[in-house]
């Protein structure tokens, strides 16, 4: 039987990759694994890195142990103890001790005390899909191979080219060898002998139908991802990418269409069992390039296979457009209000800016792919290192009002030293405010690029280079400026907190002046003891961003204007720019709890605000003045991404009216140059009885910040918050 | 010109369940009927009070200078309110830092309140909303809502009111030209019960209604469902409504008992309470819907 089946199989799948059978007698132990390739990486010293990771690479995908489950369609399955991976970590490791020593030092104060980080990031990247559906494994060797005739000159490009050609042969050896692998396992079953044909099919060329589709989907993530080592943060526009095969089978009588949604869930399945951090995300729908409706009829297959296997990951995306048809957007409401929460809406007219703001081409731009939560990148044209750094604004705006000090490091941050008294006016203290945001964006970038000087020696990518049509062409690899657009990432977040902070300073010190800087300083670094009263008066009688107040709405507008002159365009290390992102995801929780009390009344470690949320509870007027105020910043400034987490309480979206208004909600948010959107649709009652009770609310889904999470599996204090956020939608 | 002068208890943006689309409502203080089941105590007396939510107080004693007529005392066991000497003049309500203590009844003029009004216009185009105003009951203070229904509609937005229609002819006048369209309570018909649970009979009201029908406004009607109180006067409702001849539809609301702390807040006792009076289940509310579908009214769901 090769249908019908899912149901059945579910449960046992769903340990597959926490609990593999290695097959013992299909290739090496692991142990024997490792030392073969400890070996190579000796041999080949002092040759380039590249080589060295291609052979590696090749050695694993000819000798791994293999694990097949005829019950699963999508083998994908060695037993590579994240080797590549973890010989990369040595080589970032030996890079910090020796060649970045330095330049560390120097931030050492500003990266303790989460003032600022910059880093690597290696993954939040994508491959060409396109290019993977469209040429397989054997096109994309045969497209290397011509470039390699036609384009190899220095010693460098050579390399890269036999390393690359290497690394797609050992791919195509390995689908071969789980080809063998179930065929083996499998005799004469019906299924087994479908899931081999189909496989092999991959190995002589590109797929010729949705399963080989799917399966080849899920080798090259296993591949980039696992192996190879660059995180893939999104599997692609999967109601485009697979709709020529779903059509073509359909007419073919290939599959049925059930048999399709059967393969769906398996497919999706995969990614529930893989328990990926932050949850595996694709996205559908967008415009295509001819500025038609990327929405089709698996765009609403799609939706209802994920709503019925009830898990809190894949994480869908949509990408939103003016014609998107609601009919569509309909469905992804009831979806949501039924308690799947998993998707985003992303405004295809504010990202397309967004792109070409910072030099990409219109038409790269339109073909964009949602990496990780909420970051757009163009589709085989970019590499975004979406995660490179962080800012923390309100750190900023607190170490002023200390003279320079961080308070939690004891350490000077930045590059203001003035007296906090000395600022005649409230413009003159946000000047220099300004000045220690820019200071922290600077030295996040400086480190990201001291990093990005030595990628070539850290991170090579044959595989994912092969899927982007500019590396193969020049012969680079995608990390050391190979893409058409190498760029860089930095998110500065708080931004809640520092408009408020900024206002409670404006009022209290400038127009009231009933405190100095200075004072309201040793209050908060005595984390408002004694000064209850004070910091209620804040919360209560301030203006507060996320209301509407039209005052506090243009700071925080200026507030991003500024950030992002300080990053975006600025050259990074790999030959491409840096893009401001603005949001906060659990950075909110680590980079709080080093963050001492600030002005906007928040105490000393609690969380800091929410991507572009108002500060918890402070959005007093509801959700269309808390729309209100966050589109008033213009995110055509904002490559890199943020988005609001909407809290809708369950009776405020209820029947038919309130599917009105969630359409009423999206569209304004999107027509008023928002650029993305989640909601969670709850109420605080069922939270509460979850607290209680989780056992009978084990599948009650929440959107976090980025991705779902089940409530019960949260700590008590994310649980808290949310509840606080759930009531105040409720007032 | 005279400066026209409402008292209202708050403006609520995001709205769904008021009329058509998403709303804003405005909810205006004092009512001339006092429902046994009100869930909105706070808006039925036409002056201004303070609701005291002791749950809430920190004891902090912020609101003991503030007040000028001593109403507030902080000692070792406390904050006591003492009601009998408050004017209801709002000052501690500012004061408080610990939202414990609410003001209801500011006095406001329609021009001070548009812009929260039409802060909304975007979200009222997209799903065809505008503005309500609910209370209290607005035809009470007829002129203040002419006027704010007036300066909506000039700026292109939908107006409704929800009324129960216990008034005069000349203060509904008033207000018809500037609404588009009435939300009308109709609780009873037998005039009797309905003196008894509202304190007035309903002859002026049941007339309103068929002058608005009979002028053609558009119009919805909704009927509290309360178990034990009304839910026997569904069928004389419904051969009523039936007679109508431009009603939109019909909502059934079925009763619901989340308004214990609000009336204690006031010192205001809950005429329902100890009467055991149940959340109506869902098959007596589709009952009820199913009464009014027999007589031909389109019945209103969500």
């Amino acid at each position: 039987m090769i249908w019908g089946n899912f149901e059945k199989d579910r449960a046992d799948l769903s340990a597959q990759y926490s609990e593999p059978h290695w097959d013992e007698t299909s290739g090496m132990h692991a142990e024997d694994l490792r030392t073969a390739c400890l070996q190579i990486e000796r041999d080949t010293k002092g040759k380039s890195r590249m080589e060295t990771k291609s052979l590696i690479l090749d050695f694993i995908l000819r000798n791994a142990q293999l694990d097949v489950d005829l019950r699963d369609f999508f083998p994908d399955m060695l037993n590579h103890d994240r080797l590549p991976f973890r010989i990369r970590g040595r080589w970032i490791q030996d890079l910090r001790r020796n060649e970045l020593a330095e330049i560390l030092k120097t931030h050492e104060a500003g990266q303790n005390g989460f003032s600022y980080t910059g880093n690597t990031d290696l993954s939040h990247c994508s491959p060409d899909w396109d290019a993977v559906m469209q040429l397989g494994f054997t096109g994309l060797l045969e497209r290397v191979q011509k470039a390699h005739a036609a384009n190899s000159k220095t010693e460098e490009q050579e390399v890269f080219y036999t390393s690359t050609e290497r690394v797609l042969i050992g791919s195509i050896a390995i689908v071969g060898r789980l080809a063998d692998a179930v065929e083996a396992k499998g005799g004469g079953d019906e299924k087994a002998a479908l899931i081999a044909k189909s496989l092999r099919n991959l190995t002589v060329g590109a797929p010729q139908n949705i399963l080989e589709a799917m399966q080849l989907s899920m080798l090259f993530r296993m591949l980039q991802s696992a192996l190879e080592g660059e995180a893939i943060r999104s599997v692609g526009g999967l109601d485009r990418l697979f709709y020529p095969f779903y059509k073509k089978d359909i007419e073919n009588g290939t599959f049925t269409e059930a048999q399709i949604r059967e393969l769906f869930r398996y497919y999706f399945w995969k990614f529930y069992s893989m328990k990926v951090t932050a949850n595996m995300p694709f996205y559908l729908g967008g415009r295509l390039a001819d500025g038609s409706s990327g929405i089709n009829a698996l765009s609403y297959l799609i939706v209802e296979e994920y709503a019925a296997l009830d898990v809190d990951d894949p994480k869908i995306h949509i990408r939103w457009y003016d014609e998107i048809p609601q009919d569509f957007v309909s469905l992804v409401f009831t979806t949501i209000r039924n308690g799947r929460n998993s998707f985003m809406f992303i405004n295809d007219n504010v990202v397309e800016s967004a792109l070409v703001s910072i030099g990409e081409d219109p038409c790269d731009a339109r073909n964009y792919t949602v990496i990780g939560c909420y970051e757009p990148a163009a589709l085989g044209k970019e590499i975004p290192c979406t995660c490179a750094g962080r800012a923390n604004m309100v750190k900023a705006l607190l170490t002023v009002m200390n003279g320079g000090l961080d308070s939690y490091t004891g350490e000077r941050v930045g590059t203001v030293t003035a007296d906090p008294d000395s600022y005649a006016d409230f413009d003159a203290f946000f000047a220099a405010v300004k000045e220690q945001i820019a200071a922290f964006l600077k030295g996040s970038m400086d480190l990201i690029r001291a990093y990005e000087s030595y990628y070539p020696t850290i991170s090579q990518a044959p595989l994912l280079s092969s899927t982007f049509a500019d590396c193969v062409e020049r012969g680079v690899d995608a990390y050391a400026g190979g893409a058409k657009y190498n760029n860089s990432s930095v998110v500065a977040f708080s931004v809640a907190n520092t408009v408020d902070g900024l206002t409670a300073v404006k009022k209290l010190v400038y127009e009231e002046k009933r405190y100095t800087v200075s004072e309201l300083a040793d209050i908060l670094n005595r984390n408002w003891e004694g000064h209850e009263m004070l910091r209620r008066e804040i919360l209560k009688k301030h203006p507060k961003y996320g209301n509407g107040n039209p005052e506090v709405d243009h700071l925080a507008a200026e507030l991003v204007d500024f950030a992002a002159s300080c990053v975006n365009g600025q050259p990074n290390g790999r030959g491409g720019v840096f893009r401001l992102g603005l949001f906060s995801i659990d950075y909110r929780i680590t980079f709080g709890e080093r963050t001492g009390a600030t002005i906007d009344g928040r105490r000393s470690g609690e969380m800091l605000s929410k991507n572009m949320g108002a500060v918890t509870a402070m959005d007093k007027e509801g959700i269309t003045a808390l729309i209100q105020s966050v589109t008033t910043i213009d995110y055509k400034k904002v490559p890199d991404g943020t988005v609001l987490d909407a809290m809708l309480h369950t009776s405020a979206v209820e029947g038919e009216s309130g599917l009105c208004a969630m359409h009423a909600l999206l569209k304004t948010y999107m027509d008023c140059g928002g650029f993305a959107i989640q909601f969670n649709v709850l109420s605080p009652d069922v939270l509460y009885a979850a607290q209680r009770e989780p056992e009978k609310y084990a599948t009650l889904q929440v959107r976090l910040c980025g991705w779902n999470v089940y409530f019960t599996e949260l700590s008590r204090a994310e649980q808290d918050e949310l509840i606080k956020q759930c009531e105040n939608a409720s007032a | 010109m005279k400066k026209i002068v409402g008292s209202i208890v708050n403006i609520k943006r995001f709205e769904i369940h008021d009329g058509d689309g998403l709303r804003t409502t405005l909810f205006v203080k004092g009512c001339p009927l006092q429902c046994r089941w009100c869930h909105n105590p706070e808006s039925i007396s036409p002056k201004s009070a303070l609701g005291y939510y002791a749950h809430k107080c920190i004891g902090c004693g912020n609101c003991v200078p503030a007040c000028p007529y001593g109403a507030h005392t902080v000692d070792k066991d406390g904050h006591i309110f003492h009601r009998d000497r408050c004017q209801a003049c709002g000052k501690c309500a500012e004061a408080c830092m610990a939202n414990a203590l609410l003001f209801y009844g500011q006095h406001v003029t329609p021009e001070e309140i548009l812009p929260q009004l039409t802060a909304d216009m975007a979200f009222y185009k997209n799903s065809g909303g505008g503005v309500t105003i609910s209370g209290g009951e607005p035809l009470l203070q007829s002129e203040f809502c002419a006027e704010v229904l007036r300066l909506l509609q000039a700026q292109g937005i939908n107006t409704a009111v929800d009324t129960c229609l216990f008034a005069s002819r000349e203060q509904l006048d008033c207000v018809i030209p500037y609404t588009n369209t009435f939300l009308v309570d109709v609780k009873a018909i037998d005039t009797e019960l309905h003196r008894a649970l509202t304190g007035q009979p309903n002859t002026r009201i049941l007339e309103n209604i068929r002058y608005l029908d009979a002028m053609g406004k558009d119009m919805e009607v909704r009927i509290p469902y309360v178990p034990g109180q009304n839910s026997g006067e569904i069928e004389k409702i419904a051969e009523f409504l039936s007679t109508l001849h431009c009603l939109k539809g019909v909502r059934v609301l079925p009763y619901h008992d989340l308004s214990g702390t609000k009336y204690a807040s006031l010192d205001m006792q809950y005429p329902l309470a100890g009467t055991d009076t149940p959340i109506p289940s869902t098959e007596a509310v589709e009952a009820a819907r199913d009464t009014l579908r027999a007589h031909g009214i389109k019945v209103l769901t969500k």
